[in-house]
């Protein structure tokens, strides 16, 4: 069994609307990877390019150990995106009599329990969901699948917080057998505190940052004062009057004066400042 | 897989009101217009017409992503949807032949074999030929944008009747085909269609392969 | 072995499990050769991330009162009597050291917090 679900390298997509420039990344078995970045930054192509949803320009991709978009692969995958991939006249109850042909290890019963805890009616056709009940659903038939690798594009915007907590306590029980790993894009980061092992922060179609999540508090930090900015190094500048804010590698937080607040970073204040970075690396 | 796609693609359309009104127009033709062979025509027409509504479908339930990511060669798909046409094509033949032949016991006319079987092979020409236009087209390109297609079939069998009328072209076209036996005709018409639907696919697989979805 | 951990402290998650499956550990609350919760299914348990189980479970490995089996998960390690006397006692004064800056801050005096540690003693909760 390779150690890693997925692997990408140097992956280039060039199209009108959005970008992916040299990506090289590694997804190992028995991590939750937390995805994120500003709007438009790629992540979305990211995932659609090792699903096989499009074709690259160039680059390598490994999923489960075979090309991206193999039905091998596809099969052992479960994803969720932000609406149910699912006729809308189908009855929630009989999508495993229309989805189970397709995926071996499909278990109907484990369909039947995640529907009930997450209370999503089975009676009910999959155009009449709520929006958090499509979400609900999405991922029930992505857990039904039984599969090795779960991919979450964008589920938990417009959820409430206990769906969010649910989906939450799914990620981490799926998470108990270690040849499992998730890839969970969001921009709720705060749903990714108690959850991902890793971070990839992507602005601009490029990875700014990839690492053990609880390292990003020890390798950024937040320097906060107004006036002058100080002449040391600092990564991505935000202004607002005369206050300003960077984010700063904490082995350089000793270059600031005592008037300049240094203290913990959080993932927006990273995924925010790198990608002021960026902006102005570009202009 | 590709038995298991087509079944699952049905599901996803057949069952609407709007798949099942063009059928009771299949039979309303039979009905109401007394000419044998019209509601067989009527079939093959709405067939045409029908082969983009599984794209429209696509569109509306996001269902080219849900077939993106099923564990399924594109291949598959582009097959197990040509097949569901088919299927769509088979029930409305039958509904067709039987209302003709329904028709034809209450009324007492007579209904020879010779036409029924020739305008099943014209109809079948004509799907065929229907397909080939169109499933590339919507394979590469989805409902929204490729929609005109869909009447491309119509107006082509509309403009060449008319071109044949103008021209003088039909009667010679009658007087040629004559002499011709039946059987000859109807496995001509017959080997058009079935070329037809395979060209469909051939081209569909490939225009389908490299479609970002 | 009981564990709690608070979202809202200021004191690291993963610092929270080490504390506690340590004092687990050396007041022989679990015994040697007893294995550690699994990771996973910890984590699940406490609506955490795998790697902060796995940092906490790291570093009573390094500190030498665990030991990582393959296939049998973390494996509590035989601590000399001595040692966990010291350990504990070490733990007494960290406490110690914490409660008398509080105590100060609060300007309570020693006497107050004889009376408060008599008091808070004979309470059993």
């Amino acid at each position: 069994m390779t150690e890693h679900v997925v692997k990408i390298a140097d992956l280039n997509v060039r199209r009108p609307a959005f970008e992916i420039d040299g990506i090289s990344l590694n997804l190992s078995r028995g991590s939750v990877v937390g995805f994120v970045g500003p709007n438009g930054a790629g992540k979305t192509t990211v995932i659609r390019t090792l699903l096989g949803l499009i074709t690259p320009d160039s680059g390598d991709i490994e999923v489960l150990g075979h090309p991206a978009g193999a039905p091998e692969a596809l099969a052992r995958i479960g994803i969720v995106l932000d609406e149910p991939t699912a006729a809308p006249e189908w009855r929630v109850g009989s999508l495993g009599r229309h989805l189970a042909p397709f995926y071996p290890e499909w278990d109907e019963r484990r369909f039947g329990q995640l529907l009930e805890r997450l209370s999503v009616p089975r009676g009910q056709r999959v155009k009449q969901l709520s929006r958090g009940q499509g979400v609900k659903l999405s991922l029930a038939m992505a857990l039904a699948q039984t599969p090795e690798l779960l991919i979450l594009d964008e589920p938990s915007s417009g959820l409430d917080p206990a769906s969010r907590r649910e989906i939450g306590d799914l990620i981490r029980e799926f998470m108990v057998d270690p040849e499992h790993a998730v890839l969970f894009s969001t921009h709720i980061t705060t749903d990714l505190d108690a959850l991902a092992d890793e971070l990839i922060v992507i602005v601009g179609g490029r990875i700014e940052y990839h690492g053990a999540l609880p390292d990003i508090t020890e390798e950024f930090a937040m320097a906060r004062g107004s006036g002058a900015v100080p002449t040391a190094s600092v990564l991505g500048l935000q202004r607002s009057g005369a206050q300003w804010s960077a984010l700063i590698r904490m082995v350089d937080s000793s270059e600031f004066g005592a008037d300049v607040v240094v203290d913990a970073a959080t993932i927006d204040d990273v995924v925010v400042h790198l990608a002021v970075e960026q902006k102005e690396v570009a202009a | 897989m590709i038995a298991a796609f087509t079944r699952l693609d049905l599901s996803s359309w057949f069952p609407r009101t709007q798949t099942l009104l063009t059928l009771a127009f299949v039979a309303a033709v039979g009905v109401l217009l007394p000419v044998p062979g019209m509601a067989i025509a009527a079939a093959a027409t709405v067939t045409s017409l029908m082969v983009s509504a599984p794209f429209l479908g696509d569109e509306r339930g996001r269902l080219d992503t849900l077939y993106g990511v099923l564990p399924i060669s594109r291949r598959t798909v582009v097959i197990g949807r040509a097949l569901a046409v088919l299927t769509y094509y088979a029930a409305a033949s039958l509904l067709a032949t039987a209302v003709t032949v329904a028709v034809a016991l209450v009324r007492g006319s007579d209904l020879s074999i010779g036409l029924l079987l020739i305008a099943h092979a014209a109809a079948l020409a004509f799907v065929g030929l229907s397909m080939a236009l169109q499933l590339p087209v919507f394979f590469r390109i989805g409902y929204s944008r490729g929609r005109l297609i869909a009447y491309a079939p119509v107006f082509v069998i509309a403009g060449a009747g008319w071109l044949l009328q103008e021209t003088g072209g039909l009667s010679a076209v009658q007087d040629a085909l004559a002499g011709v036996p039946v059987v000859t005709l109807a496995s001509v018409s017959a080997a058009v269609g079935v070329a037809g639907i395979g060209v469909a696919i051939v081209t569909a697989v490939r225009m389908y392969r490299t479609r970002e979805v | 072995m009981r564990l709690v951990v608070s979202t809202s402290s200021t004191t690291p998650i993963y610092e929270q499990i080490k504390v506690q499956v340590r004092s687990a550990i050396l007041s022989g609350d679990v015994q040697p050769g007893q294995t550690l919760p699994s990771l996973r299914q910890l984590a699940a348990d406490l609506r955490v991330s795998v790697i902060t189980i796995t940092r906490a479970y790291n570093d009573l490995a390094a500190e030498g009162l665990v030991h990582s089996e393959h296939g049998r998960g973390f494996v509590v390690l035989e601590v000399e009597p001595d040692v966990a006397a010291a350990a504990l006692q070490t733990r007494v004064d960290e406490v110690l050291r914490e409660l008398r800056g509080a105590a100060r801050h609060a300007r309570l005096s020693l006497t107050d917090m004889h009376t408060l540690l008599d008091e808070t003693w004979s309470k059993d909760d």
